[in-house]
């Protein structure tokens, strides 16, 4: 839940412009310490695009984006992370080549940034590292995958690994960048569940098209369209707005 | 009108040839996104067939419209035959085979015209000056700017305003639509590389009676192409037209400040443009 | 036997001690064993860009140069320096690629090629240009050799191979070092996928830029060796053709593999010496070589045999 007064995630009138075009008009967005607040909106509505500007993967056009009260609109992607801000590809992207254990490694030495410079002292004296891999890996029941190359890993395991990424780094604030995305039926029920689990300790910002399980974890919803959002509130208040119906849900509910 | 505005009107026509030179360079890089290290040996063969085909038909057009065809004969026969199997290899690949390639057409040069630089004389009928005001400027240096002016605006026409030109310019975002889209992407690159050598090709030809033709003129030429390119930035049209006119017109104002720190001196401006700039001036992202 | 030699500190280092002393042998002269093993420690230095960092760069010539010019000039100014001109070349080597790397690498891609290579001609031009340090056209001539000590014992010529030898294993068994450190993991991570390693917290400018200066430090040491094994440092050590030469190296003995740097640059100069006695136009050879290379060996002579041994092991992850 928003804590009055000093929002853990606090974006003011953020936009995008690519050129000429608007991909995010001027968004406001408050997250607190924990809960699971959702992004949805029609394609094109500029979701990706809002989540890669608080990421830093592309600078903002306009706006302010201050995470525990620090201004981090002009942060790199890689500071952001070390501030505590974990991201999550819709696009599965990993280290293709590397075992599902590599791959958290990475991830876990990527917020301890000194140690990426050793390069005299060998790798496996990273035993931090591995531990922390380690615990994802069984936080995640991946351990089984864990010397596996994930190139030729399952896709739904592999958007596993793509949240273990996350959690690898020790995050305070998770975004999740459609998880479900191709998963099959079967994968979908699991992923859910961690995210249930996930949203008692991590802030979420989580963007999603799969409205059942979005319905039935958020705490928040804000609906995008066009670039700038036309609703935000409990997914009671959304799955009643007329707006909301009208542009996106259609005859669904 | 002094000496440093003489020098750069110089500078201009020197530009055009980069700018052919580099064009094409520009051109494959951006289409095909494969690295053309052998683009400079073709420079080189445009120079000595402009100057070979001249000897034996004495017609100096000939020799030029001979540098422009060899060399894009050379260019599609190479793309169909070797480069084409290097597209999905990573860029060194490239670069190698390019280099091998590189290798064996200046070798072959040497082995046909032996290794000493050789005059190319210019034809009578470009050989004289036409003052402006007090200074004389040859005639020669204003047929080049023509012959570049004309082929500038070719292009121009041809990526801007034609169906093959659209198709490149497609190509350059994604040639996998282009495959989608049931056009023949093999004819596409086919034309694009015959265009691109020829013209790197045709600028050999038109240096060749201003420096002479020797076997080091590939590897002069590859360095400048590459750094109008990035200057200019790649996959464009215009960016070449302006990196190598900077080029150009730095490199003989500098011949006459300084002279040898002429050559010195466009590696400076290159520098300097892309620390502010580090796209170049029209790159895309 | 090659995996364990991937794998075992000990014999990689033996392996390359082996190198060093079958060289002289092969080569039929300790003066051309040495250019040998100069290159390969260029070539196994550009490896490092190359293969890990992911940077292919044709400044190398450039940094080779330097330190051929910086031994030149400490030595010549200060014939008692010895050895610590050859720290001297390092450090110079490690500026002059920070300069270079400050503005090439925030390019990416194609881009950052040819900057580098335009980088690699402006340094030529600049040696060209102020012929008081670095003697223009002739270079620098009449170096003096620091003393290795082992002189009397076996002459001058061995006692000058022993000390490349010496830090020819040194220099590659370090860039093996650093290869399987963090940093050279980190490395790996920015060349796989950029985007999620800066995703992930890695800072890929300082990184790439860390891995060049180590490159260019070690690439000048090789540049000073040269310069004492020819007792000068000629204009054409830092010209665009030893740029190529090196990459060419680093690209044959596979981009990854360090030890195929030094058979890249035996096949190289074995090329270099026995074909220009046979045939004035070798170098076409060496095209055609190359093309072949590209074709049919595409990840390099030295991954012929990793791609075998690739079948057979542990995930990348876990690889040397």
């Amino acid at each position: 839940m928003t804590t009055a007064g000093n929002p853990f995630l606090s974006a003011r009138g953020l936009g995008l412009d690519y050129g000429r075009f608007t991909a995010v008009g001027k968004i406001d967005l408050e997250l607190g310490t924990t809960g699971l607040h959702s992004l949805i909106g029609p394609n094109g509505a500029g979701k990706t695009s809002f989540f890669n500007i608080v990421s830093g993967r592309l600078p903002a056009s306009r706006g302010r984006l201050m995470f525990e009260g620090q201004d981090i609109t002009r942060s790199g992607a890689h500071r952001r992370a070390r501030l505590g801000m974990a991201r999550s590809f819709q696009v599965t992207s990993l280290f293709g080549e590397s075992s599902v254990l590599h791959n958290l490694q990475m991830a876990a030495m990527g917020v301890a940034p000194s140690r990426s410079y050793r390069f005299w002292s060998n790798w496996t004296r990273e035993t931090q590292r591995l531990d922390v891999a380690m615990e994802v890996l069984r936080e995640l029941e991946l351990t089984r995958h864990a010397a596996t190359p994930v190139a030729s890993l399952a896709h739904g395991v592999q958007r596993v690994v793509e949240i273990g990424m996350c959690l690898a780094a020790r995050p305070r604030l998770l975004l999740l960048d459609e998880p479900l995305a191709g998963l099959g039926l079967a994968d979908v029920p699991r992923i859910a569940e961690l995210l249930q689990r996930l949203k008692a300790r991590y802030a979420v910002l989580l963007v999603e098209h799969n409205m059942r399980v979005v319905m039935g974890i958020s705490d928040r919803i804000t609906v995008m369209f066009q670039g700038n959002v036309i609703a935000e509130g409990p997914p009671a208040a959304i799955r009643e707005n007329a707006q909301v119906r009208r542009v996106y849900l259609g005859s669904q509910s | 009108m002094n000496i440093y505005l003489f020098q750069a009107l110089n500078g201009l026509g020197v530009g055009m040839v980069y700018f052919l030179l580099s064009v094409g360079l520009s051109i494959i890089f951006g289409l095909l996104g494969f690295v053309n290290f052998a683009h400079g040996a073709l420079f080189l063969i445009g120079a000595y067939t402009a100057m070979f085909v001249t000897a034996q038909t004495g017609s100096f057009l000939l020799g030029l419209a001979a540098s422009f065809a060899a060399v894009a004969v050379i260019g599609v026969v190479a793309e169909r035959w070797l480069l084409r199997r290097t597209y999905r290899m990573p860029h060194e690949s490239q670069i190698l085979i390019t280099v091998g390639l590189t290798f064996i057409l200046t070798e072959g040069v040497v082995m046909i015209f032996g290794p000493e630089s050789q005059q190319v004389p210019m034809p009578d009928m470009l050989a004289g000056v036409f003052m402006l005001g007090a200074y004389p400027v040859p005639v020669y240096r204003i047929f080049i700017f023509a012959v570049c002016a004309v082929v500038g605006l070719g292009l121009w026409f041809l990526f801007e305003r034609t169906l093959f030109g659209a198709r490149v310019r497609a190509g350059n975002e994604s040639s996998e639509m282009l495959n989608l889209l049931g056009i023949r992407v093999s004819r596409v690159y086919a034309v694009t590389f015959a265009l691109g050598t020829g013209l790197a090709g045709l600028a050999g030809g038109l240096a060749a009676p201003l420096r002479g033709a020797d076997p080091s003129m590939g590897a002069e030429a590859i360095v400048i192409a590459f750094v109008v390119v990035v200057l200019g930035g790649i996959g464009s049209f215009s960016g070449p037209l302006v990196g190598g006119l900077i080029i150009g017109v730095t490199q003989s104002m500098m011949s006459a400040i300084w002279p040898e720190g002429a050559r010195l001196a466009i590696f400076i401006v290159m520098a300097g443009i892309l620390l502010v700039m580090p796209k170049g001036l029209f790159g895309r992202a | 036997m090659l995996e364990k030699i991937k794998h075992s500190s000990g014999l990689f280092c033996l392996a390359l001690a082996g190198f060093a002393l079958a060289m002289p042998l092969v080569m039929g002269s300790t003066a051309t064993a040495g250019v040998v093993l100069v290159f390969a420690i260029a070539a196994a230095a550009c490896n490092l860009l190359l293969g890990y960092a992911g940077l292919l760069s044709f400044a190398q010539g450039s940094f080779f140069g330097v330190g051929s010019y910086a031994v030149g000039m400490v030595l010549k100014a200060a014939p008692g320096a010895g050895m610590a001109a050859l720290l001297v070349c390092i450090v110079a080597g490690m500026i002059v690629a920070l300069a270079i790397g400050m503005l090439s690498i925030r390019q990416r891609g194609i881009y950052f090629v040819m900057i580098t290579l335009a980088m690699a001609q402006l340094a030529y031009f600049a040696a060209l240009s102020f012929p008081q340090l670095t003697g223009g056209e002739n270079g620098l001539l009449d170096i003096p050799r620091p003393a290795t000590g082992l002189e009397g014992i076996v002459g001058e010529g061995a006692g000058q191979y022993a000390l490349i030898a010496v830090v020819f294993v040194l220099a590659i068994a370090f860039l093996r070092l650093v290869v399987r450190s963090p940093f050279g993991r980190a490395l790996d991570a920015v060349r796989e996928n950029e985007v999620r390693a800066q995703t992930a917290g890695y800072d890929v400018q300082k990184l790439k830029l860390l891995a060049f200066c180590l490159s260019g430090g070690i690439t000048a040491l090789a540049g000073a060796l040269y310069a004492l094994q020819l007792r000068s440092a000629p204009l054409s050590n830092i010209d665009l053709m030893t740029s190529e030469t090196i990459l060419i190296m680093a690209i044959l003995g596979g981009r990854r593999s360090l030890l195929g740097a030094a058979f890249g640059a035996l096949a190289m100069t074995l090329m270099a010496e026995q074909l220009s006695q046979l045939w004035p136009r070798w170098q076409m050879i060496v095209g055609l070589v190359l093309i072949a290379v590209v074709l049919f060996a595409p990840r390099g002579l030295g991954s012929a045999w990793a791609h075998w041994r690739d079948r057979r092991s542990a995930p990348a992850g876990d690889r040397a």
